[in-house]
């Protein structure tokens, strides 16, 4: 009855351009945090066992029977407390550092590398201004319940000052709502590229390879965590952040405001052709996994790249050498 | 120095504070040895006795942040290189979105169950005495920092997140150094809450506080937003006694109180473990759950005691409740604040030890990180008997500060009944701080372990 009067077509076009963005929005979220913990997940699993959280497995294989070893310091490895005493306190608690090691090989390429953007940067163009903190703020100020009864609650009387409050936020909502849009502030449609840091597979940190084939000098302390698995930990947490950093760029382009993006969605002239050509355009985000995958691809491509030790061929291969 | 004087009014404090250096300068300080630290942890030496990150984190600022709480507030929080993370990433790529409203209600229950977790974690993989452990503690925190800077408006993270902020928030409680808003200033205010909104001279407050009806130092960080963008100077800084703010607290909170007496429980599980007679309390455990797993038993460990202070302050407030005719829940919350004063002295007596007796350990890592070889020594900046000595006065302290901070709520919620009243509610109160006190003693009387 009441629908005749209704734009039925606009009305439910844009309904359902509500519910699919929202999803498409969601969808892309739990994406992201899939690929972020599927990256974590690799990364811990892929390290060797002597290394990281080697003080939980000691622990464990401790505690699997091996008590008879001397208790809580022992299973505080790999690095015991020193079991006190209190003349130890003023005297000789061991630093460890008679054995400094002058050529301790911390030169692993363990910098996470951190992602770049590149031409239609997702993030670049976004500049905050006053305005915006401003119009954030209120809508903090209208929709944080919390801090409204807080206010309430602690209002002396002096002329309702929660109300001042959220008030003062609604008036600046109303005066930046009359700001025009800017092109990075919407595009739902038409974009393109959110996984492309997930592809950037090429792996030209070949250099890593030393290290994977054990040229760490300080090897010989075993009581650590492997450079290897350090770098995995480094590429793990860098690729997570990585890809909720590349989400939250999307995100920001794709849809800063919901009622913006309505907006222009449903705009015309030639405003709303500068944000459709601005969103349909590809962002090129490049991520680079490499501390992740060069740690594991080192070892096997070291016995290709190694220059050939002609002593060592001689002896397993004999008269080929010869 | 008058308590209540207004430190704005010197013309130096002020111009520091509305500097546009400030409190960056200091941030770029904290981010760049945050960069070596973690840098140290995940990369650096393997043995936590040779790592600089290890020495930094655990022997220099853990044992002093609490101190820092107790002097200025959450200071910290302004200049921590998280706050600072979540502030650029909320530049470059945030996406401003209003705080979920489950956060604004559980966040502290969050906080809570974080602190809780990461000490639970510390003892069954060995974080603290394993560089790499540290490492990765620091950047799943990192990691949590990004996500929270990315989606939500402001210092999502600070507020409603962060395991130290919950922790600075209440030792923040006792701090000395206010920042209050002059309400009669803000009566007359045209400004629409530039302190809350911010305006051309600055964001609004990052911890969204309203100066104006601010009256805790849980939520501030002292990075005076609000000074800047205060067009009428109503902002105020002055410094008053410690633990004053908890004698008048008109909105205790459950959770709060809640976390005061876990706060209890964990300086209880630090001391133990660290302990000689924890050997035989193992053994003890072994025997009784018939499993030598180490997680296993010390979770069981870890669980009672959290319970011992947890379930000693319901049973005072049980007792109480009895007296003053309130509810337990609300007996328990109004009084778990007056914990806090010897929580803060439990940790600091606690840590003295790590920093007193290990301090020299940064002086020696940092110069072996440098390059320079070392020659071995004490790591120990003053003999165990001062470190002793010192860790009785301020559980002393503490349980003295505690007590009176119990008399004043007392009397500020009882007093009308009469000064019966008062002490009578208070009773029960002061056994069970009288009781935390007597065991924080016993405790260090014990030797300890070291960390390094």
């Amino acid at each position: 009855m009441y629908h005749r009067h209704l734009p039925v077509d606009r009305w439910s076009g844009s309904r359902l351009f509500r519910q699919s963005e929202s999803q498409a929005r969601f969808r892309r979220l739990l994406a992201s945090f899939v690929i972020a913990l599927g990256l974590l997940a690799f990364s811990l699993a892929a390290s060797p066992g002597e290394g990281r959280f080697s003080a939980f497995e000691s622990k464990v294989a401790l505690a699997d029977g091996g008590h008879s070893q001397g208790g809580l310091p022992d299973l505080r490895t790999p690095t015991p407390l020193n079991a006190h005493e209190p003349e130890q306190t003023d005297a000789q608690h061991d630093m460890g550092m008679e054995g400094t090691e002058g050529t301790h090989d911390t030169s692993v390429d363990s910098s996470p590398e951190s992602h770049e953007a590149t031409g239609q940067d997702a993030h670049a163009p976004q500049a905050s201004s006053p305005q915006n903190d401003a119009e954030m703020s209120e809508e903090h100020a209208l929709s944080s319940s919390d801090e409204a009864d807080t206010a309430r609650e602690q209002a002396t009387g002096d002329g309702g000052t929660a109300e001042d409050h959220e008030s003062a936020g609604s008036d600046n909502h109303e005066a930046e709502s009359a700001t025009p849009n800017d092109p990075e502030d919407t595009g739902s449609e038409g974009m393109s590229g959110r996984d492309d840091h997930g592809n950037t597979a090429p792996d030209d940190h070949g250099a890593a390879g030393t290290e994977g084939s054990g040229s760490d000098s300080h090897g010989a302390e075993a009581e650590g965590p492997s450079d290897l698995a350090r770098n995995l930990t480094l590429g793990g947490f860098a690729a997570i952040n990585g890809s909720v950093l590349v989400t939250a760029a999307i995100l920001k382009k794709k849809s800063p405001r919901k009622g913006r993006n309505r907006a222009a969605v449903h705009g015309t002239g030639p405003a709303h052709e500068a944000i459709k050509t601005a969103a349909a355009a590809p962002i090129t985000l490049s991520v680079e996994p490499a501390p992740v995958v060069a740690p594991v691809v080192a070892p096997v491509l070291t016995p290709f790249t190694e220059p050939i030790d002609i002593a060592d061929a001689s002896a397993t291969e004999g008269e080929d050498v010869a | 120095m008058s308590a209540n004087r207004n430190l704005l009014e010197n013309r130096t404090v002020l111009a520091t504070l509305k500097s546009r250096w400030y409190p960056g300068i200091l941030q770029i300080i904290t981010a760049a040895v945050f960069v070596i630290i973690v840098y140290q942890l995940v990369a650096g030496p393997a043995s936590a006795h040779k790592n600089l990150g290890t020495a930094l984190t655990w022997v220099l600022w853990w044992p002093i942040i609490p101190i820092i709480f107790v002097v200025f507030g959450r200071f910290w929080c302004a200049i921590c290189p998280f706050g600072t993370l979540s502030d650029l990433v909320q530049k470059f790529v945030g996406n401003q979105r209003p705080v979920p409203a489950f956060l604004r209600k559980y966040g502290i229950w969050i906080i809570d169950a974080l602190f809780i977790l990461i000490t639970w974690s510390d003892h069954v993989w060995g974080i603290v005495e394993n560089p790499w452990g540290s490492g990765v503690l620091m950047l799943m925190l990192t990691t949590g920092v990004v996500v929270s800077g990315a989606f939500w408006q402001r210092r999502a993270w600070c507020r409603y997140l962060c395991f130290l902020g919950g922790l600075s928030g209440n030792y923040a409680r006792a701090g000395m150094l206010q920042l209050r808003a002059n309400t009669d200033i803000c009566a007359t205010c045209k400004s629409r809450a530039a302190c809350f909104n911010g305006n051309e001279n600055g964001p609004g407050c990052p911890m969204f506080e309203f100066p104006r009806q601010m009256d805790t130092n849980a939520r501030c960080t002292l990075c005076a937003a609000c000074v800047k963008t205060c067009p009428y100077g109503a902002i105020t800084l002055s410094w008053r006694p410690p633990t004053k703010e908890l004698w008048f607290i008109r909105n205790p909170k459950f959770e709060e109180a809640f976390l005061a007496a876990v706060i209890m429980g964990i300086v209880f599980v630090q001391n133990i473990t660290m302990l000689e007679v924890w050997q035989p309390i193992l053994g003890g455990l072994q025997s009784l759950t018939g499993t030598d797993s180490y997680a296993v038993n010390f979770t069981i460990t870890f669980l009672i005691a959290m319970a011992i202070p947890i379930g000693m302050l319901m049973l005072a407030a049980g007792i109480a409740r009895r007296l003053n005719k309130d509810s337990m829940v609300s007996n328990f919350a109004k009084f778990g604040y007056a914990i806090i004063p010897l929580d803060i002295a439990g940790h600091i007596a606690h840590n003295l030890f790590h920093l007193l007796a290990e301090g020299k350990a940064v002086v020696y890592t940092a110069m072996e990180a440098a390059g320079q070889q070392v020659e071995a020594g004490s790591t120990s900046l003053v003999s165990m008997p001062v470190i002793q000595l010192l860790q009785y006065g301020l559980i002393a302290l503490g349980a003295l500060a505690s007590l009176y901070v119990i008399f004043r709520i007392a009397k500020n919620h009882y007093g009308q009944a009469g000064r019966a009243m008062t002490w009578a509610t208070a009773a029960p109160y002061a056994a069970l701080i009288a009781v935390f006190g007597v065991i924080n003693i016993v405790l260090f009387v014990l030797p300890m372990a070291m960390r390094m």
